[in-house]
């Protein structure tokens, strides 16, 4: 990472207030891209990599959301302490994001060319037919047929990948720098997942975009990323690239995960499921959170957060046992 | 799109025949309107003649069939208290109640879409609070006594505006803000709620982080979304100010349909009552396949089933 990131986000902290429980979604996240690489979030549900994500463009709806710590820079502007109208104006120009579901992340009363087009009318770039144009334009480029008659459509008219075609198309109308893509292909049929990727992966390096990928699936991770930023109760707890990481984990978890899913290398391997199940976050175990579930897990795990190891250049892992890991 | 106009159609007219037979048969249960129309000494030679003029001495099912043909032509009968066709009296009446109406309507709707999308923008806050007061306490007051009150405070005590008629735009106040109060009061509630779920939903979400700006999102995005419910219970609301009007025309001397409906009950006039009834009703089921027409418009999804 020589480039200096586009976004670097430090030590971010959210929580939900509820009735009667706060629960800490993000406690502590850090991690940064760097420009035109892909970084993917992987967790589980429930990690926070979404809410991580939310709170980067500031949709979070507070209440009962709430950032109570930590920075987000985004091309050397701190976000968070920004008016948000003058955010407002990054937003879809300069960072942009593709939405998980795209049936109900569209609006179902206007056209997906009105839509489109809708960028280039709020952020002042064209107007009236010329903005219709573009969005044609912008249609037949994320490769939906017919683009002049299909701008005219409406949500309830495209299929899933279709659909999501159209949230991509929208997402890089104004060539932003950085693109946010929050489990793209989660709702997808498996063979549309691969097309979406691979449309987002080519429309990345087309125009040098970086990209934030948040997903549960290490196939894509593997497939299309450049680091990958390992989350577990709120926090990073391992990154580092893409090939290192998992090719040898130095984090109890990462390690956990990656015996947890089928890989072809390993026929005849038995899986092995993470004991347990993902911690409640409005009662985040003391220690390293992961502990209860962790088969390296000494008394020492229970009571002390694990510090942040560094295993190689631009690789860390936050884990007691980094090293035992590290040597599996 | 024509088969649906048809059935629409068809339906309305069933209700309507319904709706003659009703009406038809119970206002002849109010009385005989010879009584009313004659003299205390007047000579049974003389209630005999003026029972036959009207039909009145046939059986009520005989009756019946004479207006159904009458009516088949064109012909609603004469007014038994204006000595004019009724149709004339009803159709003289009419715009004054549609302006009425219109304009009530109209200010309730868009009043209520602005303080319904700014109650919904900051749930909790202190404008969602006087703004949830006030519409339930609009929604719930009662128009009759409303009325009364306000001319006995505006009218009577601070003699700011007239007590009743028509004329200037002083007259209009007290009648439209009557009216208002109930459709207002129900409409701030339910564009509260439905913008409420619009403002939370994905596709804002989605609109924020195409950077639109704040009033775009909720005129736009939003309400487009929220109108749609909107519109519904606008379109009952309407029809049921039909109803407000006879009160409010009657409370404040508005020559409109309400009051000649009331007028004609109370003196029997059969004709007249029938002639109301028919008119309003189909005005009511106009108002519905407009309605029908604008959520085809509004929302694609119906469009296209």
């Amino acid at each position: 990472m020589a480039d200096h990131p586009i976004l670097s986000v430090d030590n971010l902290q959210v929580e939900f207030r509820t009735g009667r429980e706060i629960v800490h979604a993000v406690n502590g996240a850090t991690f940064s891209v760097a420009p035109r690489e892909t970084a993917a979030i992987l967790g589980e549900s429930g990690s926070g990599k979404s809410v991580t994500a939310a709170a980067i463009m500031r949709l979070l709806q507070s209440p009962p959301a709430f950032v109570t710590g930590g920075s987000v820079r985004f091309k050397g502007q701190d976000v968070l302490s920004m008016p948000m109208a003058e955010w407002r104006r990054f937003c879809g120009r300069d960072i942009a994001m593709v939405f998980q579901d795209a049936l109900t992340s569209l609006n179902p009363v206007f056209s997906v060319g009105w839509q489109i087009a809708e960028l280039f009318r709020a952020h002042g770039v064209a107007r009236g037919k010329d903005a219709r144009d573009r969005a044609i334009e912008l249609l037949g480029r994320v490769g939906i047929p017919d683009p002049a008659l299909r701008a005219r459509d409406y949500t309830h008219q495209f299929s899933g990948g279709m659909r999501q075609r159209v949230m991509i198309a929208m997402a890089i109308a104004l060539s932003p720098d950085l693109l946010t893509a929050d489990e793209p292909t989660t709702a997808l049929d498996v063979t549309v997942q691969a097309q979406i990727m691979e449309l987002l992966e080519d429309l990345r390096r087309e125009s040098d975009m970086a990209m934030i990928l948040i997903t549960h699936d290490l196939g894509v991770v593997a497939d299309v990323a450049d680091t990958v930023w390992v989350m577990y109760a709120g926090r990073v707890v391992e990154h580092g690239p893409v090939s290192a990481v998992l090719s040898r984990p130095a984090h109890a978890y990462t390690l956990a995960l990656l015996n947890s899913v089928p890989r072809a290398r390993d026929k005849g391997r038995k899986l092995e499921p993470i004991a347990g199940s993902p911690p409640d976050l409005a009662r985040i175990p003391d220690g390293c959170a992961f502990h209860p579930r962790c088969r390296f897990a000494t008394n020492l795990c229970r009571v002390e957060a694990p510090p942040s190891v560094a295993i190689a250049p631009g690789r860390a892992a936050e884990c007691h046992h980094a090293g035992k890991v590290f040597d599996v | 799109m024509a088969k649906f106009l048809g059935t629409r159609v068809l339906h309305s007219g069933i209700a309507l025949i319904g709706l003659i037979l009703a009406v038809f048969f119970l206002v002849r249960l109010t009385g005989d309107p010879t009584d009313l129309y004659l003299p205390i000494d007047a000579s049974l030679e003389t209630r005999k003649e003026f029972a036959h003029k009207h039909g009145f001495d046939r059986s009520a099912v005989e009756q019946f069939l004479v207006f159904l043909k009458d009516v088949s032509q064109g012909d609603l009968g004469y007014s038994l208290r204006k000595q004019r066709p009724a149709m004339e009296l009803v159709l003289e009446a009419y715009p004054t109640t549609l302006r009425l109406a219109g304009v009530a309507m109209t200010l309730s709707i868009a009043l209520a879409i602005v303080v319904g999308s700014i109650a919904a923008y900051r749930p909790g806050g202190v404008f969602d609070r006087i703004s949830s007061m006030a519409s339930l306490a609009g929604a719930s007051a009662p128009d009759f006594w409303i009325a009364i009150t306000g001319i006995l405070l505006f009218a009577v005590t601070f003699r700011w505006l007239p007590t009743s008629g028509v004329g200037g735009i002083e007259y209009w106040v007290l009648p439209i803000v009557v009216l208002m109060l109930r459709p207002f009061g129900l409409m701030v509630q339910v564009v509260r709620a439905s913008m409420l779920g619009a403002l939370s939903s994905a596709y804002v979400k989605t609109a924020r982080a195409k950077g639109v700006g704040e009033s775009a999102i909720i005129f736009v995005h939003a309400l487009r979304n929220a109108g749609l419910s909107v519109i519904t219970v606008a379109g009952d609301l309407t029809v049921g100010l039909i109803n407000g009007a006879v009160i409010v025309e009657t409370v404040f001397g508005w020559p409109g349909v309400g009051k000649l409906m009331i007028d004609s009950v109370i003196q029997r006039d059969f004709p007249t009552v029938q002639a109301a009834v028919m008119v309003t009703a189909m005005a009511i089921f106009l108002l519905n396949i407009v309605i029908d027409l604008l959520y085809v418009a509004l929302d694609p999804r119906i469009r296209h089933q």
